[in-house]
């Protein structure tokens, strides 16, 4: 346990407002980050998690407790040192003009260069070996205007990487992404965290990325819940539920998905199973019905040649239809 | 190969900033050949090595006042463009100008008062000779261009947010507009005609003695926007991400606007507000250079307002004009059509601050 990189010690976060009393957003925080270890932080909005990667990253006071960095107390350090411990790669698009991929990564070198900020050998290959990282070495005299917003947030990934920091912070880089950049980004994280060993923290809303990729998660709820553990556990113990429910939104522990549920819902019978059985059911319960055994109403799926719905009404009648949008329509003019 | 990669980039600019170069060399010939007397290129020659023995008077026209108003319009020019280009990294706005945070305007509220004000008490004493001359206007527009920098400067320690400071530049701008205009309501003609001229801005009033204050001061305040170039570059990703790589962004904020403040008051005091140069330049030299690192951009921003300066001075003076045409309209009415050009004809790039 002595080599976690990044632990707070009864750290409260929040934010101070002129000739107020300090809002409180999470007290007693004891929180560690592991070399080697992708995290996700996770909450909903409101909860703080922005609070606190902004403190940790040194943009907010902290209203008490400590951070420590490397056994070190975070107040300890300079600014310049402080550059050389963690990285951070932030929601907001850069407007950085008419500037390279290469340009914006050199810039993660500046707590290493002299005055003027120029580049020598060693600052040139470690910035090519971090667009090398994150697979952008062909893109490296691109202009950053011309970057989709993935490609962008990938070269700032870049740029914390060469800024060879042990801990990089991330504030919901993903949030304009789109589903494939999502997984991409996550997966490069979860990649770089193992193979350079480094403390990778994110704060996300992508709750079925983050179950997949991190290696540890940070839920933060509001009034002081706050959880920590490897997702499975976290799962397994029904945090997520506790968390993240409310009404008509169930956490199912099974996917780790979230389902939409309403009490009222008409059950209809599946018979059936497979790819087929999974699809109806969704489509069942976007349109207010749920599956369920009792009912009068019975939906098989026949696959012999080709695919079939065979609806049962409740009047006993059969019908054999041919897609999911006509079961559906079948099925609501029965009402 | 890295450093093969980089070098076309480079050698490309290096042609670009060695033909501005060349072309200021030009331009400040031609702005001590033309006038209404013209002078060949050989008499420029012997008048400069001290040879010019027998033409009097064409030492006196260059040595006298050509040749200081082409070093006028040099360093104003630059001066002013790179003052535009800090405020326009500073504040991420393409509408920024050195003339922003109002200490122009604090500069001609100076003015506006010794001009108007003091002269309308006819304080018999101090005018006359001395209260209207050049000296006076000059000292009394520094020492508002100065009083407003510390005004800025003393919001800029309270303020954290840079888009507030801007708004109060701004608002600080109105106040002392609103100012010289009661000075105006309650001026006569004459005074007024005087503040009007002064507002026009010049090169060519500024003499020998003054270049001595000038110079260095100017020469001081570009030399500061040097050693501002990683601070500058860093800006450029935003705020957070500049803290994040050490560096301390108040400290930086603090010297952008020193150093910007410093070549406004100066630049202003001597040559009247001059308007244009220092918001388009920044804007020209990012779209020839097509970059926004400004190891490439301050000296080329530098160069190019040299350049532009010189030629508005030189058509300010064209024989039929007949140094008539003030300098504040040669800037904009020759400046703007060359800064539309250049936009049309680069449409693909952004406006990129």
């Amino acid at each position: 346990m002595e080599n976690h990189l990044l632990h707070t010690k009864d750290l409260t976060i929040g934010y101070r407002e002129k000739r107020k009393n300090p809002k409180i957003l999470h007290g007693q925080l004891n929180l560690r980050l592991l070399p080697g270890e992708f995290t996700c932080l996770l909450g909903p909005n409101g909860s703080g998690k922005s609070t606190l990667i902004r403190t940790f990253a040194g943009f907010h006071k902290a209203l008490g407790g400590k951070i420590f960095l490397d056994q070190q107390e975070v107040q300890q350090f300079r600014e310049k040192d402080l550059a050389k411990l963690v990285s951070v790669v932030l929601t907001d698009k850069t407007h950085v003009g008419n500037m390279t991929v290469f340009e914006l990564v050199s810039m993660g070198r500046h707590p290493y260069t002299g005055f003027f900020g120029n580049l020598t050998h060693d600052d040139l290959k470690i910035v090519h070996h971090a667009i090398d990282s994150v697979g952008m070495l062909g893109m490296k005299n691109r202009l950053v205007n011309e970057l989709s917003d993935g490609e962008r947030q990938k070269a700032m990934i870049a740029k914390a990487l060469a800024q060879q920091t042990p801990i990089i912070i991330l504030d919901e880089p993903t949030a304009y992404l789109d589903l494939p950049s999502r997984i991409e980004i996550m997966q490069l994280l979860h990649n770089l965290s193992s193979n350079m060993q480094k403390a990778i923290l994110l704060s996300t809303h992508d709750l079925e990325q983050a179950l997949r990729f991190a290696d540890k998660i940070w839920l933060l709820g509001n009034e002081n819940h706050v959880q920590s553990g490897t997702p499975e556990d976290l799962i397994l113990a029904g945090e997520f539920k506790k968390f993240f429910e409310r009404k008509g939104i169930r956490f199912d522990n099974l996917s780790g998905t979230f389902k939409i549920t309403n009490p009222k819902a008409k059950k209809v019978r599946i018979i059936g199973q497979g790819l087929e059985y999974n699809w109806i059911v969704n489509a069942l319960r976007r349109n207010g019905y749920t599956e369920g055994q009792d009912s009068e109403m019975s939906i098989e799926i026949r696959k012999n040649g080709s695919l079939n719905y065979i609806l049962k009404k409740p009047t006993g009648e059969h019908i054999e239809i041919g897609s999911v949008e006509n079961l559906i329509h079948q099925i609501k003019t029965l009402e | 190969m890295m450093r093969q990669n980089l070098k076309p980039v480079f050698s490309h600019n290096g042609i670009l900033m060695l033909s501005f170069a060349g072309s200021i060399a030009v331009l400040f010939v031609l702005n001590l050949a033309m006038g209404s007397v013209s002078i060949p290129f050989g008499g420029i020659l012997q008048v400069i090595l001290g040879s010019a023995g027998e033409q009097k008077t064409w030492s006196t026209i260059i040595l006298k006042s050509r040749l200081p108003q082409a070093i006028t319009a040099c360093l104003a020019g630059g001066g002013l463009a790179v003052g535009g280009l800090m405020m326009q990294t500073l504040f991420r706005n393409p509408l920024a100008g050195p003339s922003i945070l109002g200490i122009s305007s604090g500069a001609s509220l100076g003015v506006a008062f010794i001009m108007m004000f003091v002269g309308q008490l006819q304080l018999s004493a101090f005018t006359g000779i001395s209260l209207f001359s050049n000296v006076a206007t000059i000292i009394m527009a520094i020492a508002g261009a100065v009083a407003t920098l510390f005004l800025i400067l003393f919001f800029a320690r309270k303020i954290r947010d840079n888009a507030m400071l801007l708004i109060i530049g701004i608002m600080i701008s109105y106040i002392t507009s609103a100012l010289v205009d009661i000075l105006k309501y309650y001026s006569t003609s004459e005074h007024l005609h005087s503040y009007a001229m002064w507002g026009l801005g010049s090169f060519s009033n500024v003499a020998w003695s003054q270049l001595e204050i000038f110079i260095p001061v100017v020469l001081l305040g570009l030399g500061v926007s040097f050693l501002l170039m990683k601070p500058l570059n860093i800006l450029l990703l935003g705020e957070n991400y500049a803290a994040n790589l050490g560096l301390n962004v108040n400290h930086t904020r603090f010297y952008i606007i020193l150093a910007t403040g410093i070549l406004t008051a100066v630049i202003t005091a001597f040559c009247g507000p001059i308007v244009f140069l220092g918001l388009a330049v920044p804007h020209i030299t990012k779209m020839v250079f097509k970059t926004s690192n400004h190891s490439r951009l301050i000296p080329g921003v530098i160069l190019a307002g040299m350049l532009l300066a010189l030629v508005c001075n030189f058509i300010a003076r064209l024989p039929g004009f007949d140094n008539a045409l003030p300098i504040n309209v040669v800037t904009s009415i020759f400046g703007a059509p060359i800064v539309i050009s250049v936009i049309l004809k680069q449409r693909r790039l952004k406006l990129s601050v």
